[in-house]
C-alpha cells in the first residue's frame, strides 16, 4: 500500500475560545509505531478524538488510508480501518469478556435483525472463533464467560486493545495504554504491541512512560498547546530543546 | 454468565410454562368472564414485551407507546370494516402501519435520551388527538364499532377461548422472536448500547441505526396487538391508546423489573388484575395507584424480577433499577 | 381596516397571553430538569392546584388579580417543596432517573385525584370579577385582562431573567445546573438549590394557574392545558429555559391563529403537527443543544 496509512492536514480543533488543536499536520505510514507525547493538555487526546470521530474539528482534514473521512460518522471510520482505546478503558462491565469482544466485530459485519432471527449456525461458529482466537492472542483465555467488571485493571485494558483490534483495523490509536500498569505489565504490553505490529496493525499511542516510548517508537512526535513542536526519532526529540522547554516549564510560570 | 449467543429457550422450566399456559382455558371454560380478562392481560403481556425491548433493553425511553397500538387497532379495523380486507391483510398492515409512524419519527433517534424521550412523548400525544379528532377515519370520541371477528384459514375466531389461543400463540410468537433477538450478536451490541454507548460507537456500531431498528420492531408489536385488541373486541375507542395506556404498560415494565421477558408478563398480569379489582374501590381505585406507585419506586426499584433475585442471592440489596439504562 | 387590525391585534396579544402561560409552566419545568435532571411529570398538575387554590381564593376573599397569583404561587411553590421533600429527596441518590420520572407520574395520578376529591368533577368558573371582559379603547377592542397576563408573565421571566444573571443566588442555581460536582466543591449547597429550584418553579406554575383558571375554568384535568408546556418546552428545545419562554410564546400564537384560522377544533393538532415537523428538522428544538455528538 502506498501513502500514509493515517494522515491529518492542518487539523484544528476550537471551544468557544480555547483552541486545543492548532493547525497540526500528521503523517504516519504503514508499520510504523508511533508515538504522541507532550505535557498535560497539549491536546493528545482531543487528537484522539478528532481523529476517531467523537469531536468535530474547526478545520484541517483526516484521511485515512487516503480516503478523507472528515465528514465522516465515528462507525463508518472504524469500518475503514480505524481502531481506538481510552485512558480509562470504556468497556461494559456487566457483559461477559466474550461479549466485550464480541461488540469488535460490529464493525465489519453489522449486527442486523435478518442475521438475528435467520442467523446460520456456521457464521456464528465462524464469529465466536474470531473471538476466541482474539482472547488468546491478548492472553485473557480463562475467565471467557466473567463478566469483564471483574477483571483486573490492567485486563480490562487488554480487553479494550482486543475489542479494537478483532475489527481488523488497519490503524489502532492507544490512549495511555500504560497508565495504571505496573512494571511487569507494562513490559506485557509493550510485547504486544510488537506482536500487533507484526500482524501489520500499525500503532499511534498517547504516553507519558518515556522508557516505553522511547524503546517502541520509530518515530515521536511532540505536542504542546495544541500545536506540533517536534518529530523525529527518540534521540533526536530527546535533545530538541524546544521539547526541553516544553516539559521542563518556563520562567513564565507553571502549566495548569 | 454464558455466553449470550448460546442460551436455549427451550427448557424445563419454560416447556411447562408454556404447557400450563395452554391448559388454561380448560380450568376456566365455565367461565367467560375470566377468559376475556385472560385475553386482554394476553394483549397487553405482548405491550410489555415489546415496550420491555425498547426500554429495559435498549435503554430508549419510549414514553408514546399507546399510540401505535392504536395505529395498529385502527388500521386493522379500517381496513376491515371500510375496505373489506380480510383479516391476515389487515393484520399485516396494522403493523406496517405502526412501522411506518415509528419511521416517521425516527429522525428524533439522535437526540439525547431525555429530548428523545419528551418527543415521543408528544407525538404519542399527537396521535391520541389524531384518533380523537380525525373523525371521518376514525370515527372520534365515540369510537369504531362493529369490527369483525378474525378470520383465518376459513375458520372464524369467536369463542373467547378459541380467541385465547391465538392471542397466545402471538405472544408466543413474540417472545420467542424477542428471545432469539437478544440472544444472537444483534442483542450484544444492544446489551452493549444500554452500558457504554461511546464505547460502541468507538467499536464501530452504528448506534442510531440499532435504536430504530429496535424501535420499528418494537412498534410493529404494538401494531400487532392493536390489531388483536380491535378485532377481539369489536370496538375501539381513543382513551385506550392515550397516554394513560402509556403509562399502564410502562408501569407493567418497571414492575416486572426493567431487562427482565418473563418479568415484563408478570407485570402486564398484576398491573391490569388489580386495575380491574380497584375499580371496585371506585373514587379512591386511582390515588390508591399513584401511591403505590410511588412508594413502588421508592422501596422496589428493580421490580418482581428483582426482588426475585435478591431473594435468590443473584442480586446485592443496593441494586438499582436502570443502572445505565438512561445512558448521559 | 381596524376592524381587522384589531382583530389581529388581539388574535396575537391573546396567543401570546397563552404563550406567556405556557411559558411560566415549561420554565419551571426547565428550570428543574436541569437543575436535578428530572422529568416531572407532576408539575403540569401543580399549574392545576393552583388554578383551583386561587379558584378558592377568588370566591372566598374576593382578593384581587395579582394578589391572587401571588397567593397561589406561595402555595403551589410550598407544594411543590414538599413533593420533592418526601417523595424525591430521600431516594435522589440511590434511585436512577427512570424510577424517579415514574415517581413524578404517580405524584401527578395523586395530585390529580385530590383536586377531584376537593373540588369536585364540575368545573368551576371564576366569579364575575375576573372573567376577561374586552373593552374599546381607541376604536380596538382590547381584552385587559390578556395585556395584565402578557405583562405579568414577562414580568416574571425579566425578573427571572435579573435573578439569573445578576443576583449571587442566581449564578449558584445556574452553577449547580451546569455542573453539581464543581458546584458544590465551589461551595454551594446543591440541595439547597434543588429546593429552590422546586420553589420558584412551583410558584410560576401556580401564578400560571390561577391565569388559566381564571379564563377558562377551574378543573382536575387542568393539567391536560399543562402538558402542553411539555410540548412548548420541548418545542423550544428541552432543558433550555430560554428555549422554554420561547416554546412557549410560539405555541400560544400558533394555537391561537390555527384556532381562529382553521378551527377550533383542530388546533391542538395544528399546533402538534407543526411541532413536530419543527423537531424533524431541527431535532433538539429552536434554541436547544441537545445533539449527541457534541459540538
Amino acid at each position: 500500500m502506498t501513502g500514509p496509512v493515517l494522515e491529518t492536514e492542518r487539523l484544528s480543533k476550537r471551544f468557544e475560545g480555547l483552541v486545543a488543536v492548532d493547525a497540526v499536520d500528521l503523517r504516519i505510514d504503514a508499520g510504523e509505531i508511533r508515538g504522541v507525547v507532550g505535557p498535560n493538555g497539549a491536546g493528545k487526546t482531543t487528537m484522539f478524538n478528532l481523529v476517531s470521530g467523537l469531536y468535530r474539528p474547526s478545520g484541517g482534514r483526516i484521511r485515512l488510508r487516503g480516503r478523507d473521512v472528515t465528514e465522516v460518522p465515528p462507525h463508518v471510520r472504524v469500518a475503514a480501518g480505524l481502531g481506538r482505546t481510552y485512558q480509562t478503558p470504556q468497556i461494559f462491565p456487566d457483559l461477559s469478556v466474550f461479549d466485550n469482544v464480541a461488540v469488535g466485530l460490529a464493525g465489519g459485519r453489522p449486527p442486523s435483525l435478518r442475521d438475528a432471527l435467520i442467523g446460520r449456525r456456521r457464521d456464528w461458529d465462524v464469529m465466536r472463533a474470531r473471538v476466541e482466537e482474539a482472547l488468546e492472542f491478548l492472553g485473557l483465555p480463562g475467565g471467557v464467560a466473567a463478566a469483564a467488571g471483574s477483571l483486573s485493571f490492567g485486563e480490562q485494558k487488554r480487553l479494550e486493545i482486543g475489542r479494537a483490534l478483532i475489527g481488523g483495523p488497519s490503524v489502532l490509536l492507544l490512549d495511555e495504554p500504560a497508565a495504571g500498569l505496573n512494571r511487569s505489565e507494562i513490559e506485557m504490553l509493550a510485547e504486544l504491541i510488537r506482536a500487533i505490529r507484526t500482524r501489520g496493525v500499525t500503532v499511534v499511542l498517547i504516553e507519558h512512560n518515556m522508557k516505553l516510548v522511547m524503546g517502541l517508537c520509530g518515530v515521536i512526535t511532540v505536542l504542546d498547546f495544541g500545536r506540533k513542536i517536534a518529530e523525529g526519532t527518540a534521540d533526536e526529540v530527546r535533545r530538541d530543546p524546544r521539547v526541553i522547554t516544553a516539559y521542563l516549564g518556563r520562567s513564565d510560570g507553571a502549566r495548569v | 454468565m454464558t455466553i449470550s449467543w448460546r442460551r436455549r429457550f427451550w427448557t424445563p422450566t419454560s416447556g411447562a410454562t408454556v404447557a400450563a399456559l395452554v391448559a388454561v382455558p380448560v380450568l376456566l371454560a365455565s367461565s367467560p368472564y375470566y377468559l376475556f380478562l385472560l385475553n386482554t392481560i394476553a394483549v397487553f403481556a405482548m405491550l410489555a414485551l415489546g415496550l420491555q425491548l425498547v426500554l429495559g433493553y435498549g435503554g430508549i425511553l419510549q414514553l408514546g407507546y399507546a399510540g401505535f397500538f392504536g395505529l395498529g387497532g385502527y388500521t386493522s379495523a379500517i381496513l376491515t370494516v371500510h375496505h373489506g380486507w380480510p383479516f391476515p391483510a389487515a393484520f399485516v398492515a396494522a403493523m406496517a402501519a405502526a412501522v411506518l409512524g415509528a419511521l416517521v419519527m425516527s429522525p428524533i433517534v439522535r437526540l439525547r435520551d431525555v429530548n428523545f424521550a419528551m418527543a415521543t412523548f408528544v407525538f404519542g400525544l399527537i396521535l391520541e388527538l389524531v384518533f380523537n379528532q380525525w373523525s371521518a377515519m376514525t370515527n372520534g370520541p365515540i369510537g369504531f364499532r362493529g369490527i369483525p371477528p378474525p378470520t383465518l384459514l376459513g375458520l372464524t375466531v369467536r369463542e373467547p377461548e378459541h380467541y385465547y389461543y391465538l392471542l397466545l400463540t402471538a405472544l408466543l410468537a413474540e417472545y420467542l422472536l424477542i428471545f432469539r433477538l437478544l440472544h444472537s450478536p444483534f442483542g450484544t451490541v444492544v446489551r452493549a448500547m444500554r452500558e457504554n454507548e461511546t464505547a460502541c460507537r468507538t467499536a464501530g456500531v452504528d448506534v442510531t441505526r440499532v435504536k430504530v431498528t429496535l424501535l420499528l420492531v418494537s412498534s410493529a408489536i404494538a401494531g400487532a396487538a392493536g390489531s388483536l385488541l380491535a378485532h377481539m373486541n369489536g370496538f375501539i375507542s381513543p382513551p385506550t391508546f392515550g397516554w394513560a395506556t402509556s403509562v399502564a404498560i410502562l408501569m407493567m415494565v418497571v414492575l416486572g423489573g426493567v431487562r427482565s421477558l418473563p418479568g415484563a408478563i408478570v407485570g402486564a398480569v398484576v398491573i391490569r388484575l388489580v386495575v380491574e379489582q380497584t375499580s371496585v374501590l371506585g373514587q379512591y381505585s386511582n390515588i390508591v395507584f399513584g401511591v403505590a406507585l410511588v412508594l413502588f419506586m421508592a422501596f422496589l426499584p428493580t421490580g418482581l424480577a428483582g426482588l426475585v433475585g435478591r431473594l435468590s442471592g443473584r442480586l446485592p440489596w443496593g441494586a438499582r433499577l436502570g443502572a445505565g439504562s438512561v445512558p448521559s | 381596516m381596524t376592524g381587522t387590525l384589531s382583530e389581529v391585534l388581539g388574535l396575537i396579544v391573546f396567543g401570546l397571553a397563552i404563550g406567556s402561560i405556557y411559558s411560566l409552566v415549561a420554565i419551571g419545568f426547565s428550570m428543574i430538569f436541569r437543575a436535578t435532571g428530572l422529568v416531572h411529570f407532576a408539575h403540569p398538575d401543580l399549574m392545576m392546584i393552583g388554578g383551583m387554590v386561587g379558584y378558592t381564593l377568588a370566591t372566598r376573599t374576593g382578593l384581587p388579580m395579582p394578589l391572587l397569583f401571588v397567593c397561589s404561587g406561595l402555595s403551589v411553590a410550598g407544594l411543590s417543596w414538599l413533593i420533592d421533600r418526601v417523595g424525591f429527596r430521600p431516594i435522589r441518590r440511590q434511585a436512577a432517573l427512570l424510577n424517579l420520572i415514574i415517581a413524578t407520574i404517580g405524584w401527578s395520578i395523586i395530585l390529580v385525584n385530590v383536586a377531584l376529591f376537593v373540588w369536585g368533577t364540575a368545573p368551576l368558573s371564576y366569579p364575575e370579577g375576573y372573567l376577561p371582559k374586552g373593552r374599546l379603547i381607541g376604536g380596538i377592542v382590547i381584552v385587559p385582562q390578556n395585556l395584565a397576563m402578557l405583562v405579568v408573565a414577562l414580568a416574571a421571566m425579566v425578573a427571572l431573567h435579573l435573578f439569573f444573571t445578576r443576583t449571587v443566588v442566581g449564578q449558584a442555581l445556574r452553577a449547580t445546573a451546569e455542573n453539581p460536582v464543581a458546584a458544590q466543591l465551589m461551595g454551594i449547597r446543591i440541595e439547597r438549590m434543588m429546593m429552590l429550584t422546586f420553589l420558584m418553579s412551583g410558584f410560576l406554575a401556580g401564578g400560571a394557574g390561577v391565569l388559566v383558571a381564571s379564563i377558562v375554568y377551574a378543573n382536575f384535568d387542568l393539567g391536560l392545558i399543562g402538558i402542553k408546556s411539555f410540548a412548548a418546552a420541548v418545542l423550544g428545545g428541552f432543558g433550555q429555559v430560554g428555549g422554554a419562554m420561547l416554546g412557549g410564546l410560539v405555541l400560544g400564537l400558533v394555537e391561537t391563529i390555527a384556532a381562529f384560522y382553521v378551527s377550533s377544533a383542530y388546533k391542538d393538532i395544528v399546533a402538534y403537527t407543526l411541532l413536530i415537523l419543527i423537531l424533524l428538522v431541527r431535532p433538539e428544538g429552536l434554541l436547544g443543544t441537545g445533539r449527541t455528538r457534541p459540538d
